[in-house]
């Protein structure tokens, strides 16, 4: 996907019909969209999301979207159906131009529905068509889940390095990578019309007794489905939590008075999150530990009392035997003592050496004695030694569990001391903070209770599926509806064996990819990321300790895995899968604020990797970000192939915090223009 | 049976081997479905899917 030109038509601020051509150049392949807060940036952005996916993937900072024509349109319309707003996309996908337009009149608009998507193809001859399903079409080329991905606001990116959004991650990547195809097939043959049809044809030729159990296995499959759901839903309502206290927070640390309160409570979460993670994972430490020795820890009591009476009987010398039975046998077979007396049958002498057998041994005894005593040895080193090592991991679980507790009562003082204050903006936020707060951990409650359950059913399942099994069928057609379902069932569960190994083995490459990005950007402090099974990343200093992740570093990191995932989208024909002919798709980023609450080293830093990050790129950036280090540093790199700007017209100027001009190349730019109506002018600056 | 591309053509990777361990009826079956999954998707008509995928299995099983 190569975007080619982005043409507005009274949608929001931007009136009349302006475009913006995108530079498709190789080596300058960035777009730089100049743009100071307020001016439409956010607007920009998604006016890509709506005109690919619709209003339901518009972002949760785009406020009043249920109002996109231009408010100038609205209040002169004489008639509701040709009054407007309009986007339409311009792209290049393999060697078709594609074109993407997306209108709503003000009667859809007032209606509250949502407007059709119009979907025009020209392939290479210059032949021109539409697509059977024009929606369906556009998320073949970008599915919904990866179009957040690759369009989006900088401040909030952080999130995709966040433990929370693992799922999110793991279904990007696979649906960049062309794994869609076989979850899209796990779905179709799950679905009700492919899977349940053998079903109902078992049920409608099995014996009574096989209905019955199939009966129920099908609920309890419908239960797992219906948990599975409950923890979506779940799922999906923290993340909507999380990014209302997202946003909170920038409201917060955007007013100057609670600014430095915020960033300390920024500072301690994310070592609560730390030390969090940290007693997790002592807990996982204790578990194995108890699973691999536990037997040792606890067998000890019970082996101590045999310890101490093996020592009484070696002490009275019962043990080992002092004298073998076989010795002793052999003397009274030759009839004569060692020391020549003779032993024959009846004699005194034989009487003596008959009685020693008694408290004889033969050699098998003592060699399980001497067993015994090894294993006991054994079993107290192990216990011993696992002992010790419980010890420390509980001393360092303390010391975590007590910094957790610390931090977190900072964090409860800061919240109250917001909660006081007497600014009702930041009293309403910090009220907002804490309901949401206590609504996401008993969420979270409900999730760890749904997950709970999954195994039981799994297990109830396995059981009735055996049950099952273990009936003969008697007719021709039930022995084939039975071989159909276990055809079926049997694709499914390789299906997804395999999509789990397929997402599994991406790990390695992203993990270098983003180690190669990440080394551009915070090199000299010497991090290296690692991405676990579940898509959390971690990052390492160079002792090996976890370092925790602020805000700043949380965006690089998502910016670097972002990059990652396109590049290795690009490469998709090098990686292992099983599914024929996969190849390489290309993606452009379009970001808004990039640098998002970064200092300026590192705003250096992702200036330099920002043209790496995906063949193509652009960037809307506020002066605030850009002049100073940023532009020196993109200047640096030549890389910039388009430059636009935004100028905000309307009858009286803003206040003095924004700059109203711009000055580029030693060329000034009007940023603000008198007019008699508020709205924003793309201009291209040449 | 599908294939492994370029890179890895020396050792097979994690999902290969769960493909190859699978009963050949089964490996069948999954390249069969892949196949119209990807025809269903380049086509853009997905609500014929459903009937070819219960075909395929049906198909499959009388062969077997």
């Amino acid at each position: 996907m190569i975007l080619e030109k982005l043409v507005l038509e009274n949608f929001r601020q931007f009136y009349g019909k302006q475009e913006i051509i995108f530079s498709q150049h190789e080596e300058r392949n960035v777009t730089i969209i100049h743009a100071e807060n307020g001016f439409g940036k956010t607007t920009l952005l998604n006016a890509f999301l709506w005109v690919l996916h619709g209003k339901r993937y518009l972002t949760n900072d785009f406020e009043k979207k249920d109002h996109l024509i231009n408010e100038k349109c609205v209040r002169e319309s004489n008639n509701p159906e040709n009054t407007y707003a309009e986007v339409e996309l311009t792209f290049l996908h393999g060697k078709l131009k594609i074109v993407a337009k997306k209108r709503i009149t003000l009667g859809q608009q007032n209606s509250k529905s949502d407007s059709n998507l119009e979907v025009t193809i020209k392939n290479e001859l210059g032949k021109i068509y539409r697509p059977i399903n024009d929606r369906e079409y556009i998320r073949s080329i970008i599915p919904p889940g990866i179009a957040n991905f690759l369009f989006f606001n900088g401040e909030n990116i952080d999130r995709y390095a966040m433990e929370e959004s693992a799922d999110d991650v793991s279904s990007a990547i696979r649906k960049m990578m062309g794994l869609e195809l076989i979850q899209r097939t796990i779905d179709d043959l799950e679905d009700r019309e492919v899977r349940g049809t053998f079903v109902k044809e078992l049920r409608d030729n099995a014996s009574k007794e096989k209905t019955e159990l199939i009966n129920e296995r099908e609920n309890e499959l419908q239960n797992r489905k219906k948990i599975q759901e409950d923890i979506n839903n779940a799922q999906a309502e923290i993340k909507s939590a999380d990014e209302e206290i997202r946003s909170i927070d920038s409201k917060l640390e955007a007013n100057q008075e609670v600014a430095s309160l915020q960033k300390r409570r920024a500072e301690l979460e994310a070592q609560a999150e730390e030390q969090g993670k940290k007693i997790q994972e002592y807990n996982a430490e204790i578990k194995k530990l108890i699973n691999e020795d536990g037997y040792a820890i606890v067998g000890k009591s019970l082996i101590d009392p045999s310890n101490s009476m093996m020592d009484q009987w070696r002490k009275d010398g019962q043990i080992p035997a002092q004298v073998l039975d076989t010795f002793l046998k052999d003397l009274l077979k030759a009839e004569k003592c060692i020391c020549q007396r003779d032993l024959k049958i009846g004699s005194t002498f034989r009487a003596s050496v008959e009685s020693l057998l008694q408290i004889a041994g033969d050699q098998n005894f003592n060699t399980a004695v001497g067993a015994l005593d090894r294993s006991i040895g054994h079993i107290n080193g192990i216990a011993d030694k696992a002992s010790e090592k419980l010890k420390q991991i509980r001393i360092n679980q303390a010391t975590s569990k007590n910094i957790f507790d610390r931090v977190k009562e900072d964090i409860a003082e800061i919240s109250k001391n917001l909660g006081n204050k007497d600014d009702n903006t930041v009293r309403e936020l910090e009220d907002r903070r804490n309901y949401l707060n206590s609504s996401r951990d008993n969420i979270l409650i409900k999730i760890g209770q749904f997950k709970e359950r999954i195994p039981v059913i799994e297990s109830r399942i396995k059981e009735l599926q055996s049950r099952i099994e273990s009936l003969a069928d008697d007719e021709e057609t039930t022995r084939i509806a039975q071989k159909q379902l276990n055809l079926i069932d049997g694709c499914i569960d390789t299906f997804k064996k395999i999509l789990a190994a397929e997402t599994a083995e991406l790990i390695p490459a992203l993990t270098t990819e983003i180690n190669k990005h990440l080394s551009q950007t915070v090199n000299q402090r010497g991090y290296t990321a690692q991405i676990d099974n579940n898509f959390s990343i971690k990052v390492i200093n160079e002792q090996g300790g976890i370092v925790a992740r602020n805000q700043a570093l949380r965006q690089t990191l998502s910016l670097c895995f972002i990059g990652s995932l396109i590049d290795l989208s690009k490469r998709r024909a090098d990686l292992p899968t099983i599914v024929n002919g996969l190849t390489g798709t290309v993606y452009p980023i379009v970001m808004d604020s990039p640098f998002g609450a970064m200092d300026l080293g590192l705003q250096n830093d992702i200036a330099k990797i920002i043209p790496e990050l995906a063949n193509q790129v652009v960037a809307m950036i506020s002066s605030s970000q850009y002049f100073g280090g940023v532009e020196n540093t993109l200047k640096q790199t030549k890389k910039i192939g388009r430059r636009y700007y935004l100028r905000y017209h309307n009858t009286s100027l803003p206040d003095k915090k924004y700059n109203k001009t711009m000055t580029i190349d030693g060329k000034e730019y009007q940023l603000f223009q008198l007019d008699k109506f508020e709205h924003t002018q793309i201009l291209e600056i040449i | 049976m599908p294939e492994q591309t370029s890179s890895t053509k020396k050792e097979l990777s994690e999902s290969m081997k769960i493909f190859l361990k699978a009963d050949p009826i089964i490996q069948d079956a999954i390249k069969k479905c892949l196949d119209e999954e990807r025809h269903v998707m380049n086509m853009m008509n997905r609500p014929e899917i459903k009937k070819k995928l219960v075909q395929t299995i049906k198909n499959i099983t009388k062969k077997d």
